[in-house]
């Protein structure tokens, strides 16, 4: 007697139960510094590469290695917080290298939001009077 | 200088190009390094310009190389976790390693209780007698240290075996209503071993068994509700005495003895039948039933 699909199907749920679980409970939106500032970029346009390490340096604000930029995009891609897409503009001319343009998604701005709050949250904190 | 640094990153551009996935993650970057040469020949002087430049080209290349090297790593480690041959040899070997086991469990369970027998002819199950009893059996009867060691081995090799047999079956999973059995059966064999030894501790009537006993009937005491009754069950009254002795060795040698003999009988049963059912419902590779 096969009892897989009992078997599947309390795993299926038991799956289904957790994965609602942890949807109610916070999304893991931690964001480094460089990522950041990444993200402010690409809060109002969209952007390519160049581009947002121009806008990054001329804020005047933190600065951000050029090396370090792509690893970041990728991770803000691989966690859902940024899209990208291929530019209309033909290919480099020596390496026929493709342009690629990145967008910030609806997950990426509530991570900035919910860093800004943070940062609100700590400005306004007030210790609680003891003993006095 | 310019063009040797546009020659050195189309050489790049060729040698990521061989691998169509990194290319089309990584080309944007390639092509942002290249548009940055101007940038960087109007901020610095040439010679560094160069330098940025080409440091960011290795940079590039390092960072990608890598990603194609663990990234194929990670995909033939897949591959072979994944192949459907490497899995079916995998799991019959843990089916057969668990069949075997479970005949070693039965041939302890033998063992345990032959000797049992053979030390139940001479023990007493009193305050008085038990000691001096299992002290006889070791002084004058013929064999009987060879005996109660036997006895002791078996009964923790029991214990032993099973848990091992737990492990192997967990790995081994099968959704088969005999391999369901034999994972109950096992895990209640394990379990019966366990509550044999615990049965076992005072059945000497030495110090550290008592001891060990007094407190552990104390712990089983303290559970709410069912804690006294069981401890008085158990020790048949308010302390450690003759009663006791005689209720454990009642436990010990018919209850538990018994169920494990049966148990361990159920659970081989349920793992040879697996077997069959699946060497005639599911056959295996060639060279496995060839070998």
């Amino acid at each position: 007697m096969d009892i897989y699909p009992f078997f599947r199907y309390s795993t299926t749920l038991g799956q289904t139960l957790f994965q609602q679980w942890l949807a109610m409970g916070d999304r893991n939106l931690t964001l480094t510094p460089n990522q950041e500032i990444i993200l402010s970029a690409l809060r109002l346009r969209r952007r390519y590469g160049l581009e947002i390490i121009e806008a990054i340096e001329n804020s005047g604000g933190k600065q951000i290695g050029f090396n370090s930029l792509y690893p970041n995009l990728k991770k803000l891609e691989q966690k859902g917080f940024i899209t990208s897409e291929w530019g209309d503009e033909s290919p480099e001319e020596h390496t026929g290298a493709r342009r690629k343009y990145y967008r910030i998604t609806g997950i990426g701005i509530q991570a900035l939001d919910t860093k800004r709050q943070q940062l609100e949250d700590v400005a306004h904190w007030n210790p609680e009077l003891k003993g006095v | 200088m310019e063009t040797k640094n546009t020659e050195l990153a189309s050489r790049v551009a060729k040698f990521v190009n061989r691998f169509p996935d990194e290319w089309q993650d990584y080309q944007d970057w390639l092509r942002t390094i290249v548009s940055s040469q101007s940038w960087l020949q109007e901020r610095y002087p040439a010679w560094q310009a160069t330098l940025i430049f080409r440091w960011r080209l290795v940079y590039f290349v390092v960072y990608v190389a890598s990603g194609i090297f663990f990234g194929r790593l990670r995909r033939k480690f897949q591959q072979t976790v994944d192949s459907v041959a490497t899995r079916t040899q995998y799991r019959y070997s843990l089916q057969r390693i668990a069949t075997l086991l479970a005949v070693v469990e039965l041939t302890l369970c033998g063992i345990a209780a032959l000797t049992g027998v053979m030390l139940a002819f001479y023990y007493q199950p009193t305050a008085l007698g038990a000691h001096t009893s299992l002290k006889m059996i070791v002084d004058r009867v013929a064999n009987g240290a060879l005996i109660m060691s036997l006895h002791d081995v078996a009964g923790n090799g029991l214990i032993l075996f099973s848990l091992i047999q737990i492990i192997v079956m967990f790995l081994g999973r099968e959704f088969l209503l005999s391999w369901f059995i034999a994972w109950v059966s096992g895990i209640s064999l394990t379990l019966t071993a366990m509550a044999l030894s615990w049965t076992a501790i005072v059945l000497t009537w030495e110090q550290t068994g008592f001891w060990r006993f007094k407190i552990e009937l104390n712990i089983l005491g303290s559970l709410p509700l069912v804690g006294p009754i069981l401890r008085d069950i158990l020790s048949g009254g308010s302390g450690i005495s003759s009663f006791t002795l005689q209720h454990m060795y009642m436990v010990h040698s018919y209850v538990l003895a018994i169920a494990a003999i049966l148990i361990s009988i159920a659970h081989l049963t349920a793992l040879v039948l697996h077997e069959h059912h699946r060497q005639s419902d599911n056959p295996l590779p060639i060279e496995l039933t060839d070998a």
